[in-house]
């Protein structure tokens, strides 16, 4: 197996992936999606709120908001010592208390204070809820780990997805150079270089094979590399999307492991 | 771009909503109840006069105060439309009428003191001129806690919003004609609904085969011979009546049979015997006053035909000629079709019909109620008079008597004249739906029956009734809505058309003693014949000219009939109307100098309308038209041009992108959902109290719009989220217009809403210083539930906010007394005994409480809201739709990990089964998908107008700019396997409505439960925790299996198994005695044999009831082996 980074930025990574087959790769990115945990406020207690909102949908906002989230200092809430309860090891208490003046006012999420300085919204601008003149907001809000099987807010990534690497050919010999394949191609793809029909970016190809059917003389052939994936993974902000590919990695193989075990033990 | 010029026009569509607004029709027809026919209804009653010598009152100007309450401690202030929704007033203003007794002393007349007299209160359409709310600021208006957007022209009656539905009727005053059914004694019918003040008086003219013609109209038994009632009308000789139907030799010859018909009443040569006129007079007199003298019969006769007879031409004697010629005309015209000379008319041409708007109704409502307001003042007169005191009109009106009156008739909806449901429940759903029901206009015929024709699209309903927007089922057709452009008329002053009319030398038919003459052109005003012209083209042309330049009102019509040679002019209320641009040789009288100056606000609507530059039409003087449909179409012989063609559309067909493109009965569909799609209902919901509404959570505005969207501002008040579809088979459980949503995608909440639910309880106070009381009901109070259903009560008995409750928990505690007073009993009151009434949150619901409202109603009394809401997040089963009339419910909720997606990470909201669209043939939605991709790739909104909208090929243009296949499809990958999937996914945008049928509020089920009181069988129904039924269907499923201990078990053992004591003797029911312990029959006596036999109770009571007819119903018993 192979791992080639081919565009990375603070929230954005996308890898080749070279030797894998489609399972594994499917597997990679369901574990990204729903086993590693994040961060995120999970309980609520309304202490004020005269604002418009009615509590629920507040709760509902305040836990779409992604939290920077450091999972070596905080435990599962069933693996840890409290046994769910939630003590400090598994639970990071969060404050929102902003009351407006006599002016309208936006609460964003950068209002909230953590009990953790490293636990902290992962943007700060997300508008939670616009106050009227001296409408207030005590709240307290209480966030844990958790996966993205319990709730689609405990996602680490926004998205998550690959495509197989395409194989753009040409059979120069059957082109007549009609140029109808130029033209429909959505990616370009194909270009005229000079007389003959040549190829650019093919990793931008989406496989829609629309060329193929333009192409009378049936010259343009499209398939897949089986075993190469181009992987795109863009992070909440939870976490940096290389960890995240690294620790669902960690996390799949702990899982064969004890798909493994089991398997042996029969 | 053809889209950029076909929809040029829109500003002064615009500048329509500016000026008119969206509920117009009726904010002006209330507006012109108040300022003129209010005072109408007043003068025609003019004076009170009782039976009392020498004492009349006469009745002046009457006055409409602002809106104001009265509360219980006489002090009164102005009412704002919200408190009345929250306490449960009446949004009304006091009427004032002045009164001035006026004493007569033999010849002398003295008028006494005028005095203003609080005659009682009128309710008042909100957003009218005497709303309080007229001309207010949006900031104001939000002071006042209104929804700044909210449309008005309804009624708040005891709290509740109502409108008045627009009532659809045959147009009055004018001649029908038709064919008579094969089955029928006539051949041909000519029928008039002549209408004057409210009254109604059908006149029918029928043809016999024999050729004889006989009319009929109210209080005359039967019918009369037409020649007779002419000569009874005053036209002595045959040759007059001949002349005055008709100078066509061939009509003549129809009237023969007729006419020799009336040949016994003619004045006998030699002078006995009477007149002639006298003599058809004493003809109509034994009808109407039989067995009476010859001078009181012939009195009672002409009363009868100034009174009766075609009352909207006059109701004097001086009238009767002017009726004779109108039955004339209308025979001429019977004749003709008779002789194929004319076609029957169309009754369902929308130039017959008038529709009645809220003014309309109430003018009839408001009369009958001064009549009886008049009535009760005379009869409170004469009482004074009679115990001898002097007559007093002030103590002597009785306010209630009117409010009562209009109170009822907006509260019930029963109207005057015996229609029901002319009132309704503003539906609050969402904006839509409250603005497409203050459009709608409803036909009084009936339900029941067929009435094909009457249900069709009529090519008369263009621009003006929504092609589509119109329920199914059984008022198919007749529930209609009016078009975005339509506008009704009001009615203007008839006198000066008339008059220029006259000027525009218009014979006056009284010149002409009747006599039309074939070559003249009859001229009709509101279908009165008012005379003749010889140019009839010139007279049409010179008035159309007059009204462009304003000499003329703008509400006069007016429609030459070439093909019958007549001429119809209209400016009565209730014509259904369009604008449209002026064409005057092949030029468009709109160019683009007053486009710019109506885009900049220059000039308004009006302007246009005042400039000549457009025009209202009716659909009578549409058929001299020939309208362009677009500038490029304007041939020389135009007339008018379309503004835009997407306004024959109503608000609620407006909404759906691409209807061009779809089925049309898909669109009907669409426009009935709408209405149930969960919005933003108003934008003071918050101070609202409404029994039941649904809130939803981050509505959006469609990526996907119509530019009928901007002028109706739903996207101010949507109802509806952007969804990711694709449109795929998942694992079959989409199936059957199932439809797959994503659960990651509700989790970051799609599709959520709030219900909300408002209880209400009032401290009553009942005769006897009794009354009811808000607490916690102590344990020896009558009907005390568990203690635990009070639990979050306060200590005044009202239930705590932000409290999470569930059926059954009570939210108001509430006490009242006893229903009946106990004896008097020698001791001391025994127990006091109060009974518990107190409001619970209803079985199977649950939710918080939102908030508390505690106020006084009219009367003083405590008054208690309770608001409860519930989250509704989607489950399975919840009803959602598309704006194409793609229905569904979900099916399953796939996990965002198990969805096919993209390679660009994209996973779909919504997996669409592909057999939801090649039957049913909804390409709009296909295009709405296209047109959403490209709408979120180019981060605007696509424009999906009907007829003017973008095109496919700039659709497909964009998606491939965006690096899409212009298809819409994408190559997709299995979230289950990882595989790439073998063929390439239909995906895009859709914007999808919640409809207000959800599981939360029809789950049910039982074990066991209530029982009806009478029969001891399960209750029926989710409301009252009832069972569900095992009916005749599946009783006949467990015959067929024979399992007849199961059959048993259902119908009688889990139902109303009972014993009953049977006398073996007489088969009749048998008697126990406990304080004896003995069985006996009350009729073989206690040596009987009684049984015990086990028995449905329904079949128990079916024998006593039976018994109780006189039926002796025995029952043989045997032993059962």
């Amino acid at each position: 197996m192979e791992v080639r980074i081919v565009h990375k930025t603070e929230n954005e990574v996308h890898f080749l992936v070279e030797g894998i087959n489609a399972a594994f790769a499917n597997a990679l990115r369901r574990t990204m999606l729903t086993r590693l945990p994040t961060m995120v406020i999970d309980e609520v207690l309304i202490l004020e709120n005269t604002s418009v909102m009615y509590d629920e949908v507040l709760a509902h906002r305040l836990g779409l908001v992604p939290l920077v989230t450091d999972l070596t200092s905080y435990n599962l809430p069933d693996e840890c010592d409290c046994e769910g309860k939630g003590c400090s090891l598994c639970q990071c208490t969060l404050t929102l208390e902003v009351e407006a003046g006599d002016e309208e006012r936006v609460v964003y999420s950068r209002d909230l204070n953590s009990q953790n300085p490293k636990i902290v919204p992962a943007a700060d601008n997300i508008p939670l809820v616009k106050l009227a003149p001296h409408q207030c907001l005590i709240i307290e809000a209480y966030a844990r780990l958790g996966t993205g099987r319990e709730n689609a807010k405990f996602q680490p990534v926004a998205t998550v997805a690959y495509k197989n690497v395409p194989i753009v050919s040409v059979d120069k010999s059957k082109c007549d150079m009609c140029g109808a394949c130029i033209d429909v191609c959505p990616k370009r793809i194909l270009w005229n270089d000079g007389g003959t029909l040549a190829t650019q970016n093919t990793l931008d190809c989406s496989l829609c094979e629309i060329c193929v059917k333009s192409c009378e003389v049936g010259a343009i052939t499209i398939d897949y590399k089986k075993d190469t994936f181009l992987f795109k993974v863009e992070s909440t902000g939870a976490l940096p999307p290389v960890e995240i590919v690294e620790r669902a990695a960690e996390i799949l193989k702990e899982r064969i492991q004890i798909a493994l075990d089991f398997a042996n033990s029969l | 771009m053809v889209g950029e010029r076909r929809d040029k026009y829109w500003p002064v569509i615009e500048s329509f909503f500016k000026e008119y607004g969206l509920v117009g029709q009726h904010l002006d027809s209330f507006n012109r109840f108040i300022r003129e026919e209010l005072q109408q209804v007043v003068d025609s009653v003019s004076e009170i006069k009782p039976k009392i010598e020498g004492y009349t009152v006469a009745l002046g100007k009457i006055e409409v105060h602002p809106p104001s309450i009265r509360e219980a401690d006489g002090s009164e202030h102005p009412l704002y439309p919200n408190e009345a929704r929250i306490r449960n007033l009446t949004y009304a203003s006091k009427l004032l009428l002045e009164c001035t007794p006026i004493r007569r002393d033999g010849s002398t007349t003295t008028r006494l003191e005028t005095v203003r007299i609080y005659i009682g209160d009128l309710p008042i359409m909100l957003r009218s001129e005497t709303c309080l709310l007229h001309g207010m600021t949006e900031e104001e208006l939000i002071k006042h806690g209104e929804d700044p957007k909210d449309p008005g022209g309804y009624f708040i009656i005891n709290g509740s919003e109502r409108v008045l539905v627009t009532q659809e009727d045959l147009a009055p005053n004018r001649i029908l004609i038709e064919e008579a059914s094969k089955s029928s004694s006539y051949t041909h019918i000519a029928k008039v609904f002549s209408t004057s003040r409210g009254f109604r008086a059908p006149v029918t003219i029928e043809r016999k085969r024999t050729g004889e013609l006989r009319v009929s109209f109210p209080s005359v038994p039967g019918k009369i011979p037409l020649a007779i009632l002419m000569k009874a009308l005053g036209l002595e000789s045959d040759k007059d009546i001949a002349d005055v139907i008709s100078d066509d030799e061939e009509i003549r010859n129809e009237l023969i049979v007729t006419i020799e018909q009336s040949a016994p009443i003619n004045a006998p040569r030699d002078g006995s015997g009477g007149s002639t006129v006298e003599n058809a007079l004493d003809f109509i007199g034994k009808r109407v006053a039989v067995g009476q003298t010859r001078e009181y019969r012939l009195a009672r006769a002409e009363k009868v035909l100034d009174r009766y007879l075609l009352p909207h031409i006059g109701t004097e004697p001086e009238d009767r000629l002017q009726k004779a010629y109108y039955l004339g005309q209308m025979v001429e015209r019977l004749l003709e079709l008779v002789l194929g000379k004319r076609q029957p008319d169309d009754k369902d041409h929308y130039a017959n019909k008038r529709l009645k708007l809220s003014g309309d109704l109430l003018v009839s409502l408001f009369r009958v109620a001064l009549y009886s307001l008049t009535r009760d003042i005379k009869y409170q007169l004469e009482r004074t008079a009679v115990r001898g005191r002097k007559p007093n009109i002030r103590t002597a009106v009785r306010a209630d008597v009117i409010t009562q009156r209009l109170k009822h008739a907006l509260a019930t909806g029963n109207w005057v004249g015996g229609k029901a449901g002319v009132s309704q429940l503003l539906d609050r759903t969402n904006y839509i739906s409250s603005l497409s029901h203050l459009r709608r206009v409803v036909s009084p015929l009936s339900r029941s029956q067929p009435h094909f024709e009457a249900r069709d699209l009529h090519s008369t309903h263009w621009g003006k009734v929504c092609p589509n927007e119109t329920p199914e089922g059984p008022n198919c057709g007749l529930v209609k809505n009016i078009a975005m452009m339509a506008y009704i008329s009001v009615g203007t002053n008839e006198d000066a058309v008339e008059q220029a009319l006259m000027q525009a030398d218009v014979e006056a038919i009284e010149a002409r003693q009747g006599r039309r003459g074939a070559k003249w052109a009859d001229v009709f005003l509101n279908g009165r014949l008012v005379g003749v012209h010889a140019a009839p083209k010139l007279l049409v042309r010179a008035i159309r000219q007059r009204r462009r330049a304003g000499e003329i009102d703008q509400e006069v019509n007016i429609a030459y009939y070439e093909d019958t040679n007549e001429v119809q002019v209209n400016c009565d209320a209730g014509r259904v109307r369009r604008p449209l641009i002026i064409v005057e040789n092949g030029q468009s009288r709109l160019t683009d100098e007053h486009l710019r100056m109506i885009e900049e606000g220059e000039w308004t609507f009006n302007d246009l309308l005042r400039n000549g530059i457009m025009e209202f039409l009716d659909a009578e003087e549409e058929e001299n038209t020939l309208i362009a449909m677009y500038p490029e179409d304007i041939r020389p012989n135009t007339t008018h041009l379309e503004i835009v063609p997407s306004t024959i559309l109503g608000i609620s067909a407006a909404l759906i992108p691409f209807p061009e493109h779809n089925q049309s009965p898909r669109n009907v569909y669409m426009a009935g959902m709408a209405k149930q799609s969960v919005g933003v209902p108003a934008s003071n919901f918050k101070f609202r109290a409404d029994t039941r509404s649904h809130f939803f959570h981050y509505p959006q505005v469609p990526l996907v719009k119509t530019r009928a969207m901007d002028s109706i501002g739903y996207e101010e008040r949507p109802a509806g989220q952007n969804f990711i579809v694709a449109i795929l088979s998942f694992e079959g459980y989409n199936i059957e217009d199932a439809l797959i949503l994503n659960k990651a995608s509700i989790d970051r909440g799609l599709g959520r809403s709030t219900f909300c639910r408002v209880y209400e309880s009032e401290e009553r106070k009942y005769p006897g210083g009794q009354e009811d009381r808000f607490e916690i009901p102590d344990r020896s109070v009558r009907g005390y539930r568990a203690s635990e259903s009070y639990r979050n009560l306060g200590e005044d008995g009202i239930i705590e906010t932000e409290v999470e409750v569930q059926g059954g928990d009570v939210l108001i505690g509430r006490t009242s007394p006893p229903r009946f007073l106990e004896e008097y009993s020698e001791f001391e009151i025994t127990s006091p005994n109060r009974r518990e009434t107190s409001v619970a949150v209803r079985h199977g619901e649950s939710g918080v409480v939102d908030s508390v409202i505690l106020t006084e109603t009219i009367d003083g009394n405590r008054l208690v809201k309770v608001k409860v809401r519930d989250l509704r997040i989607p489950e399975l089963g919840d009803k959602y739709a598309s704006r194409h009339g793609q229905k569904g419910v979900i099916g399953y909720l796939a996990p965002q990990e198990d969805l096919p997606f993209t390679e660009d990470g994209v996973v779909p909201d919504l997996v669409l089964n592909p057999h939801a669209i090649p039957s049913r043939m909804t390409i709009g939605q296909i295009l709405e998908m296209i047109a959403g991709k490209a709408a979120a790739m180019e981060g605007k909104q696509q424009d999906a107008t009907p007829f003017c909208g973008v095109t496919e090929e700039e659709l497909f243009g964009l998606l491939k700019k965006h690096g899409f296949q212009h298809t819409g499809r994408e190559t997709m990958y299995s979230g289950v396997t990882g595989e790439k999937l073998k063929t390439d996914v239909f995906i895009g945008c859709v914007y999808y409505m919640k409809l207000h049928h959800m599981v939360a509020d029809k789950i049910h089920a039982r074990a066991r439960g209530p029982v009806q009181i009478l029969t001891r069988q399960p209750t029926e129904g989710r409301a009252r925790e009832g069972g569900l039924r095992f009916g005749e269907m599946e009783r006949d499923v467990l015959i067929g299996h024979g399992a007849a201990i199961l059959l048993k078990g259902r119908l009688l053992d889990e139902s109303d198994k009972s014993t009953m004591l049977v006398c073996e003797e007489c088969g009749l029911i048998g008697v126990y005695d406990r304080n004896k312990d003995q069985y006996y029959c009350p009729i073989c006596g206690p040596s009987a044999r009684i049984s015990s036999v086990v028995v449905s109770y329904a079949f128990k009571l079916l024998l006593q009831e039976m018994m109780s007819l006189g039926l002796a119903c025995r029952l043989r018993l045997k032993e059962m082996i």
